[in-house]
């Protein structure tokens, strides 16, 4: 199970890349198939708990994960600087596999994160990005994508409005999405409609991320599923969505 | 997990003394080594068996009469020592102690309860010296072996509820942060006995009474 031990790495970079969110790369060899994601922890015992984040890029020689500060955790490993090390668990979950032929890759919000190396593991996928305001990042995806689509919800750098409502599934043979659960219901309904199949990726709170806990439950059409060790990749068609 | 030599306990929870005995006797027929009864499930609504001593009574004593292996007790932290006393009584082998502590937590932006049942179990670090001052003292009433759980993290939490009185101790939440944290535990307790020449745990179960 040389999965479930616990590693620890050296920090190489920390950088603050947008206003609240830090990308952070970490030196080792790190594998992970896209869409699954890491237990982080940089403290002892308080927090208790290790953070999940999904891998954003990797290499042979370093992985990095990009975040956003949301409370204490994030705050934490935000203030990790060049040299101080990180504890991880991974890499855990089930990924996703590129179908063949036409897909589209839809991130909104941090949930982008999963999606540059989603789209350079896939290779030749439309890419379709939603920013609450200013877009972040928009040259490193530039370089993943054949087709780069930018909304925002303010306007600003790209098309003014949510990615769901702009994209349009029609000519897909596969579209794959990760953020925020009212762009994924959206997305599911749209996928549907036009019968192209769509996987999410789906973040709950986690203990764990090895299945032991229970605490990232969710309903399905197969029952009760655990985020962490069942997914985070579903089907859309087996998510219930809430409401 | 019997195959690589693992020893295995199941825990068995029900809604009712049959569905509970019933539950029993099925892993009594099957390969587990023994079965803990668990009176203080925190994550289903209304009360729980484990905070009366006469529903505990009687659980356990549906459960006794169709259990041939060791059969553990688990029980709620407010479960106080009538309980844990009945359920000695009734033939249990051993008592779990202490199980989550029911609480919450409120979500400030939309001033409702986080948890879709209102309350959760608590555990961790949080409630380690609540439940070592329960093992202390339900090791002075109890004749049965008890095993401490609550928090445990470390070795040396460890060593406090065995020297609380614990034949045994249990480790849930730690693993969740490190699942090779009770590894740990257990290398750190064996430093600990040869540093102390410890010979056997019996020369320090208990000794802080
Ligand atoms: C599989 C998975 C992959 C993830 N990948 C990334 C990623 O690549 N980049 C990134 O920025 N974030 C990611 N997240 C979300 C990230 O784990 C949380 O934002 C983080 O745990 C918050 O920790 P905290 O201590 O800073 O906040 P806390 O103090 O724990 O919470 C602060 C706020 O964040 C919210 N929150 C807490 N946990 C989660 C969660 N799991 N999902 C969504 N919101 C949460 C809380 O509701 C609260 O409003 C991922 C989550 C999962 C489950
Ligand atoms: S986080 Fe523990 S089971 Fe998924």
């Amino acid at each position: 199970m040389a999965e479930l031990a616990v590693r620890s790495a050296p920090v190489l970079t920390n950088e603050e890349v947008a206003p609240g969110l830090f990308k952070m790369v970490l030196k080792g060899t790190y594998s992970g198939k896209p869409a699954q994601f890491y237990m982080l922890r940089a403290w002892g015992l308080d927090p208790l708990l290790a953070r999940p984040m999904s891998v954003f890029d990797r290499s042979e020689e370093w992985i990095a994960f990009l975040y956003r500060i949301r409370g204490r955790g994030t705050e934490l490993l935000s203030q990790l600087h060049s040299g101080d090390r990180i504890l991880l668990l991974g890499p855990l979950g089930n990924g996703w596999e590129r179908r063949p032929g036409r897909v589209a890759l839809i991130g909104g919000g941090s949930g982008v994160a999963s999606l540059l190396h989603t789209a350079k593991v896939f290779g030749d996928v439309d890419l379709y990005l939603g920013f609450r305001n200013k877009p972040f990042l928009i040259d490193e995806f530039k370089q993943v994508a054949e087709r780069l689509v930018v909304a925002s919800e303010t306007g600003e750098g790209g098309q003014r409005g949510l990615v769901s409502n702009i994209f349009d599934p029609s000519g897909y043979d596969a579209c794959y999405a990760c953020g925020p659960q009212a762009m994924l219901a959206s997305l599911s309904r749209a996928c549907k409609k036009a019968k192209v199949p769509l996987f999410v990726s789906l973040e709950e709170r986690m203990a764990c991320g090895i299945g032991a806990c229970l605490g990232c439950a969710v309903r399905t059409t197969r029952g009760i599923c655990r985020v962490c060790r069942d997914g985070p990749v579903f089907h859309a068609r087996e998510v219930i969505w809430d409401g | 997990m019997k195959a690589r030599g693992i020893v295995t306990i199941a825990n068995v929870w029900g809604e009712t003394e049959a569905a509970y005995a019933k539950g029993v006797k099925r892993l009594s027929d099957s390969a587990v080594d023994a079965i803990e009864l668990n009176l203080s499930c925190p994550n289903v609504p209304g009360e729980m068996v484990g905070q009366r001593a006469e529903s505990a009574r009687r659980v356990v004593r549906a459960a006794r009469k169709v259990c041939e292996k060791p059969l553990w007790v688990k029980l709620p932290p407010d479960a106080g020592l009538e309980v844990a006393q009945a359920v000695e009584e009734e033939g249990a082998d051993a008592v779990c102690a202490v199980n989550t502590f029911r609480a919450m937590a409120i979500d400030i932006e939309t001033g409702k309860p986080v948890f879709e049942r209102v309350s959760a179990g608590l555990s961790g670090p949080a409630i380690r010296p609540i439940a070592l001052r329960i093992v202390y003292e339900l090791a002075s009433v109890l004749k049965i072996p008890l095993i401490g759980i609550g928090g445990i993290t470390t070795w040396q939490d460890a060593v406090a509820f065995i020297m609380a009185g614990a034949t045994a101790v249990q480790v849930g939440t730690a693993n969740f942060i490190d699942p090779t944290r009770a590894i740990d535990i257990v290398q750190g307790l064996g430093r600990f006995m040869e540093e102390q020449k410890i010979t056997n745990w019996k020369e320090v179960r208990g000794c802080a009474h």
